[in-house]
This record gives structure tokens, sequence and C-alpha cells, in this order.
């Protein structure tokens, strides 16, 4: 199985983990900029 | 008109560009605060712009097309690296390194550790370590301009740097930050002016994809054509450690107008960075590998060039190429201008300001430092462009060493430094020192290609010897080795209620 050309196991270490690291890091920072958290 | 005139023409307005930006940026030098750290006036926009800048390197589209079409796309990308340093930065880095509102990670060294030796190792590791990182940028740009505007290699090194080092001179961080700005946009509409024309000859993403697995199995798997587990995953630490320390994004940090836009900016910039690969190396790492990996097989850091002329001949346009061109090298010199700016300040600040005329009580004028500064730019600039005539590695190659360097002699001394008291001076200078030896001493194993050593990058057995002192830390007796002042900059959440040591 393809996605966009990536065999699976190449999409999810280049796409999928990396990308749930930087919406983590977006909903972290969010909390900051609204002072939820210092 | 030929790529080459154009090239030039362009190549010529742009760096007249970038002198008249340092001209005016000069205007408003008048301390050390407002040189290397441009007053810590900046908000988020263009703090994202000068980070994303600075660490798109000239090696990021030159040589990571090299190695993406030599080794495969996915295997050199190390994305899950950028993604955890990035968060390392943000969750435990980030706040407290504004906080302090040093100008330099020597700095930072200096102050939590309260050691004058340790302040200059650092220094001395990332002036070395610049140096290498800029000798690699320098190249970078006397490649492409003699390639394919027909400069010769030296001339192009020498015209390149006098002009970074020119506007860095006069103008301070101020000045890599406006050019940054320029830079920035000049990165992003070279990468889009060559992708309709690779687009029409190659395809799309999909079918580029295909294609490269096609002509070279495994290409676009997870270990690429011929990496083992062992090599993919050292690259993924040395990454990790090295992103997790960049000194020029560390930097960024210290000017940021306060601790929010400290944090906040590292994951628009890290959104962008992996944004600007997928198409710079992977698409065209792909492409490159499909359309003329047959002419460059053998010198894989002529993809690039080669991928630009046929696109050009394709286009029908040389201005397209041109635009391409200016784009890479304005990544090379907007990443040298921050490095040019590190050294000067690991120098002139942290060894001569802060190891020499402080210690000894000498007091001097701003104007003095400033000059100093000043002075030992243009020397630190003079050095690289030597260096860069004399060294014969894959551009990236010579990165990865300068950014394992820096990471094995940091990295723990940061994160753990910052975020737990009780690791003290005496497990900082063991863990600096013994990790920038080891990685250094297996650096030179590593260009001597002994074989047993090639399949470990340096990074691995320098974080090891990093280590070893952190952990002694850990097992042994805990206590706070910090001076009640320092404990109160580093850790003022555990100072309301509880006695300060000493």
């Amino acid at each position: 199985m393809r996605i966009i050309g990536l065999p699976l196991d190449s999409f999810v270490v280049l796409i999928v983990i990396p990308g749930i690291i930087v919406l983590y890091q977006f909903y972290y920072c969010w909390q900051v900029f609204t002072g939820r958290r210092d | 008109m030929t790529l080459g005139s154009t090239g030039q023409l362009i190549f010529g307005l742009y760096m007249a560009v970038l002198v008249i930006i340092g001209i005016i940026a000069a205007r408003y030098q008048r301390t050390s605060e407002d040189f290397w750290v441009a007053g810590r006036r900046f908000g988020i926009g263009l703090l994202v712009v000068a980070e994303v800048a600075s660490v798109l390197h000239g090696g990021t589209v030159q040589g990571g097309i090299a190695l993406a079409s030599r080794f495969g796309g996915v295997a050199i990308l190390p994305f899950i690296s950028f993604a955890l340093a990035s968060l390392l930065i943000v969750r435990f880095m980030a706040k407290k390194l504004r906080m302090m509102a040093g100008f330099t990670l020597p700095d930072y060294m200096g102050a939590r550790f309260e050691s004058r030796f340790l302040r200059g190792y650092s220094a001395g590791i990332v002036a070395i370590s610049s140096l290498l990182y800029m000798m690699a940028q320098i190249r970078v740009m006397g490649f492409l301009l003699e390639n394919l505007l027909g400069i010769p290699f030296t001339a192009s090194m020498t015209l390149g740097t006098v002009i970074f080092i020119s506007f860095v001179t006069m103008g301070g961080l101020l000045a890599v930050v406006w050019t940054d700005i320029f830079l920035f946009v000049l990165m992003w509409v070279g990468l889009a002016a060559i992708f309709p024309a690779v687009y029409q000859a190659a395809g799309g993403f999909t079918d580029v994809m295909l294609k490269a697995d096609q002509v070279a199995p495994g290409w676009t798997s997870v270990t690429g054509v011929s990496w083992s587990w062992t090599y993919l995953i050292s690259w993924w630490l040395v990454w990790l450690v090295g992103y997790s320390t960049r000194i020029t994004m560390i930097t960024k940090v210290f000017a940021a107008s306060d601790t929010k836009v400290a944090r906040v900016s590292l994951p628009i910039t890290d959104a962008l960075f992996m944004l600007f690969l997928l198409g710079g190396n992977l698409y065209l790492g792909a492409a490159a590998r499909v359309l003329v990996w047959d002419k460059v097989s053998a010198m894989p850091d002529e993809a690039f060039p080669m991928l630009v002329t046929y696109a050009t001949q394709l286009a029908g346009t040389p201005v397209l190429g041109a635009l391409a061109i200016t784009g890479v090298v304005s990544a090379a010199i907007a990443t040298a201008d921050s490095l040019l700016l590190m050294t000067g300040a690991a120098v002139a600040h942290d060894l001569l300001r802060k190891c020499y005329y402080e210690p000894r009580g000498e007091q001097r004028s701003e104007r003095f430092y400033l000059r100093i500064s000043r002075i030992t730019i243009v020397a630190v600039g003079v050095v690289s462009l030597l260096g860069a005539m004399r060294t014969p590695e894959l551009v990236l190659n010579i990165v990865s060493y300068a950014v394992a360097l820096v990471g094995v002699a940091f990295f723990f001394p940061m994160i753990l430094g910052l975020n737990i008291p009780y690791i003290t001076r005496r497990a900082a200078i063991a863990s600096s020192v013994a990790g920038s030896v080891v990685g250094l001493f297996w650096t030179v194993l590593h260009l001597q290609r002994v074989s047993w050593v090639l399949e470990i990058h340096p990074v691995v057995p320098g974080l090891a010897a990093a280590a070893a002192p952190m952990i002694a830390c850990f097992i042994g007796r805990r206590r706070i080795d910090m001076s009640p002042d320092a404990f109160r900059m580093f850790f003022p959440e555990r100072t309301s209620g509880v006695t300060v040591p000493h």
C-alpha cells in the first residue's frame, strides 16, 4: 500500500509521527499564548 | 540572454540590496545589545522569518538533493528528529533561556554553571563548529555560481563572503534579520521557480516517487537504497541533538521580545522548514534521481546544478534558473550571516569581554566592544573563506559534523541544566569536554575513512561520553551547586518557600 507514492511505513515515519509532534507543539503554544499555561 | 548572463545580472542586483541593508542597519547600532540581539525587540513574525532563514542553509537544497538522490529521500530527511528537537526547545529550554536574557550559548553555560572555564570552552566549540558550518555555506555559493553562472570558484566564494561580512559587520543582528526577510522570500521564489519545468519533465509528487523507486529500488523506503538501521538511527540522533542545540536558533530565542514569543515562533518555524524540505529535498531529490542521475552519479553534489540546467533548457527561459540559483545562494548567505554573528559573539563577547577584560576589572566602553565585535567578524569571515578553499567534503557531511560537535558539547548541560538544579558545575564541564573530545576524535577517524568507524556517526560515541558524568550526578549524592543568584535566575519557580542553597 502506498500513500502519495510513499510506502506506508515511510509515510508514517516522514509525515504522520512528525505531524503529530508538531501539532502537539501548536497546542502547547496556544495554551501559553492564551495564558492557560505559564 | 543565457543563464550565465541573466544570473549574473540578478545576482549583482541582489548583492547590492544586501549591502544597502547593511549600511542602513549600521545607523541603529549603539551598544552590544543592539549589535548581538537587536535590542530584544522581535515579535513572532520577524522571529519566524529569522529562524527559518538561518535554519535553511545552502546545503539544505544543494547538499540535500545530493544526498537524497544518492541514498533515498525518506532516509535522509530526519523529520522525526526536527519535530522532537523543536519540542524539547519549546517545552524545556526557550522560556528560561529568554528569561536569562543572554547573548549567546556560552553565556548560558557561564551563567548557569558559574564557570569562566566553561564559558570559554563553549565559546571555542561554538567558534570551531560555526567555522566548519560557514565553510560549507561558502562552498555552496562558490559551487553554484561557478557551475551555473560561470564565475570562477574562488572568485565566487570570495565575492559572496565579502558581501555577507560587509553587512554583518555594519549592521549586526538587525542587518541579518532585515536581509533574512529578503532572503526568505528569495528562497521560496527560487524553489517555486524550478517546479513547473521539473513537473513537466518528471510528473507530480506521486509519479516522481514511483519513478524513483523504479530506477533505484528502495529509494522511498525508510532506510533508502543503502543505509542500515544502525546508521539511520544514528543519523536521527545526530539531528535530534543538533537541532535542539542549534546555535542559530538559540540566539534568536534571546532576541525575542518575551518568553511567549520565543516559544510560539518555534513550531511555526518547524512546520515551514519541513514543508520546504518536502519540496526542496524529497520531490527535487527524486526528480534528480530520475532525470539526471546518469550524469551526476560520480559527483552527487552536482545533482542540483544539473537539475537547474535541465529545467532551464526545458522552460526555455534563463530567468527561472537564475532565480533558483539565487534562492539557494540566499539560503547559504542567510545561514552564513547568522553563523558569522555567532562566531563573532563567541570570540568578542564571551572570550574577550567575559573571560578577559571584565575578570581583570578593566572597564571598557560599549563603543570599544562594538569595535572589537566588528574586527572579530571580519577576521572570522576571512578564516572561514580560507578554510572553504581547502575542504573537499560533501557539503551536508561538513554540516553534520559541525552540528554534532555543538550537540555533544551542549545537549546535556542545556536540557538537564535548565530543568534540574542539582546538575553540578563539575558534571557540566565533564559532560561538555568528554562529549566534544570523543566526538572530535571519532570525526577524525571518519574523515580517515576507517571502515569500522563509518557505520556510526560521531554523535553517538560523543553523546555516550557526554551522558556518563550526568548519570553520575543522578546516582551520586544530590546537592545543589549554585549561588543564590544563579538559583533564582534559573529556578524561580522553586525559590518561593524554599531555602536557597549557600
